[in-house]
């Protein structure tokens, strides 16, 4: 029995304290890693987890399948690059040189949520800090997040709990939680009793925002935005941790949101974190952005063009793209059936190393071992903050880095 | 991939988490002090069904017809097997345990501070008592746990952070 260290890549946590117990190149206990994290890494290594080859739903080798898919990404007059969120940040700038040798689009699940938030924090619209900095903030916020089920060990972890002066057991907490939620959960039933929750009704977060932005002006405003308002003038460093009910109220729209936040720092040290789900989608984003100064929906026919028509959905929507490849996402278990029914025309390969909803629908698939397990590599966390995760298993099947490298050889040839 | 979204829960089921009041369980028995389940009133029939010495289907009565919507309720409170750690009276009920991993780090405050004369003291560094193994969470050194100091000291300070009722203190 070895024992090992693991960084967890299951959510964008990417806790890395997990420790493992493995035996015979298989882990039979793991230490610390929530239920969520840990029923993933089981599954890794079920017998039931597919890593096969599959052309058209027939077994087939290794080499004949990035054969087929070199070939049909080349024939493509209009190829899109999607997903890339769980993958390693080494297997991401692969494909993004892919996407560029191709001509192709490029796009990932950024682009469904957060994506924007992502965008006016890598531009420096707003303030952020790392996880670690987190740890001082006296009051922490989540906003349109329940981390109970997204991210299990947020608090424990990172957060509320984590504050130097959260003392014995929280009879004295120094830290205070604010919830903006639209319907009980059980964040904010802590914050019922440490401070407080403010209910607002789906779609409100606008109008809070905006009553916020008006009560600082000098103007009449919501009581909540009052109260809210006050809470963040008698703090002195204060998070908040970003999640995708506030990204699916404001539709995207971030600007109102980062005036109320610089206006905020004006009274407070303040810092905005995403509650990012995939573990590496920050990762995918740093990379593109670094390139071509946007985080997601790029198109590399001609030059570098970004643009909401480069959009997976939009993609889709207008049948523009005749092949996709798509790795570590499974957009079809949540596409309106509307969109779906475009699907039946285009060319689809999936690398993923389970079977999904996606993977029975492609052409060609190509099962991949699982990053951060099966792979080593590096990923950026939530926060921003670089993670290198610890291959602890062994096994043949190569990594969608491995993959991707290949075709991209294949295909400048 | 499998587990990657995230849900919530209503109102209804997160008051189903909270810890059976004894009175709110006598309220429910016949209430006759008949005896036949071996206690010597209802009220400390009650007693034995939160610290798992006694089942609901022990109290005869409630097997009749009559009383057949109360015998369910009852199981449903204290359904499941469950395995009670019999050195600190800790309950855990791992299908409602997430691994958040919050029981454990109040616990290590816990047992690493305590207030004297309204002030928090440090106490010295003990192996922790809680962790989370395999995705749920297990007592790893119940010698620990304030409640094997003697005289023991009851803190149910896990109990009471636990969002998901999946940790019972029934001493
Ligand atoms: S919080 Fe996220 S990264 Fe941490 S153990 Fe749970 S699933 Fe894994
Ligand atoms: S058997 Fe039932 S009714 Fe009789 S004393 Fe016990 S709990 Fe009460
Ligand atoms: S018992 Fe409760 S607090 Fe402890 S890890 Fe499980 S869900 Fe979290
Ligand atoms: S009762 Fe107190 S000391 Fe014992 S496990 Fe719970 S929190 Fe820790």
């Amino acid at each position: 029995m070895i024992q090992e260290k693991l960084v967890c890549t299951t959510c964008a946590c990417l806790c890395d304290d997990i420790e493992v117990e493995i035996e015979e190149n298989r882990i039979s206990k793991i230490r610390n890693a929530c239920r969520k994290g840990s029923s993933l890494i089981y599954a890794s290594q079920s017998d039931k987890r597919h890593a096969s080859y599959l052309i058209y739903g027939q077994k087939v080798s290794q080499d004949e399948a990035v054969e087929k898919t070199s070939r049909l990404l080349n024939q493509a007059e209009s190829p899109l690059l999607f997903g890339f969120d769980n993958s390693t940040l080494e297997a991401q700038s692969t494909a993004i040189e892919l996407a560029e040798a191709l001509g192709a689009t490029i796009d990932d699940t950024s682009s469904f949520r957060q994506g924007e938030l992502v965008q006016t924090i890598l531009s420096n619209l707003n303030p952020t800090c790392s996880l670690d900095e987190a740890k001082d903030a006296d009051l922490v916020i989540y906003w349109g997040s329940n981390p109970y089920h997204s991210h299990p060990r947020h608090l424990s972890h990172f957060s509320y709990y984590t504050h130097p002066k959260y003392e014995e057991a929280g009879w004295f907490p120094e830290s205070r939680l604010i919830s903006i939620e639209v319907r009980d959960t059980e964040t904010t039933e802590i914050c019922d009793k440490s401070f407080r929750f403010f209910r607002i009704l789906p779609g409100e977060d606008p109008d809070f925002i905006a009553s916020v932005l008006a009560i600082i002006e000098g103007k009449k405003g919501r009581e909540d935005a009052g109260e809210f308002l006050k809470s963040i003038k008698s703090s002195s460093f204060c998070v908040i941790y970003a999640g995708p009910g506030l990204d699916y109220s404001l539709d995207g729209e971030y600007q109102t949101f980062n005036r109320m936040v610089n206006r905020l720092g004006e009274c407070t040290r303040i810092a905005v974190i995403p509650m990012i789900d995939p573990y590496n989608m920050r990762g995918f984003n740093q990379l593109l952005f670094d390139k071509t100064g946007f985080v997601n929906r790029v198109n590399f026919a001609n030059g570098a063009s970004h643009g909401l028509e480069f959009s997976f959905l939009e993609q889709v929507r207008n049948n523009v793209p005749d092949c996709i490849l798509i790795a570590g996402s499974d957009p079809l278990s949540s596409l309106p059936d509307s969109l779906v029914k475009n699907l039946g025309d285009i060319t689809i390969i999936t690398l993923d190393p389970f079977l999904t909803a996606t993977t029975r629908i492609s052409d060609v698939v190509l099962g991949i071992a699982v990053s951060g397990l099966e792979t080593g590599g590096n990923a950026i966390r939530m926060d921003g903050t670089e993670i290198s995760l610890n291959r602890v298993i062994s096994t043949s099947i190569p990594g969608d880095e491995e993959i991707i490298r290949r075709l991209l050889d294949m295909v400048k040839r | 991939m499998p587990g990657r979204n995230s849900t919530t829960r209503g109102r209804d089921e997160l008051a189903k988490r909270e810890r059976p009041q004894p009175l709110y369980l006598f309220q429910m028995l016949p209430r006759t002090n008949c005896k036949l389940c071996g206690c010597k009133t209802c009220m400390a029939f009650a007693f034995s069904l939160i610290s798992r010495d006694k089942k609901p289907e022990d109290c005869p009565p409630l097997l009749e017809d009559a009383y057949k919507p109360t015998l369910d309720q009852l199981k449903e409170i204290f359904g499941g097997d469950v395995e009670v750690n019999p050195d600190t009276g800790l309950l855990i009920e791992e299908d409602k345990c997430v691994g958040c991993g919050d029981c454990v780090v109040v616990c290590k405050k816990a047992i690493t501070t305590m207030v004297y004369g309204g002030m928090v003291v440090q106490r010295e560094d003990k192996p922790m008592v809680l962790q989370v193994v395999d995705g749920t969470v297990q007592v790893v050194n119940w010698r620990s746990c304030k409640r094997a100091e003697d005289p023991p000291d009851y803190c149910r300070v896990c109990e009471e952070k636990c969002r998901f009722g999946a940790l019972e203190l029934v001493k």
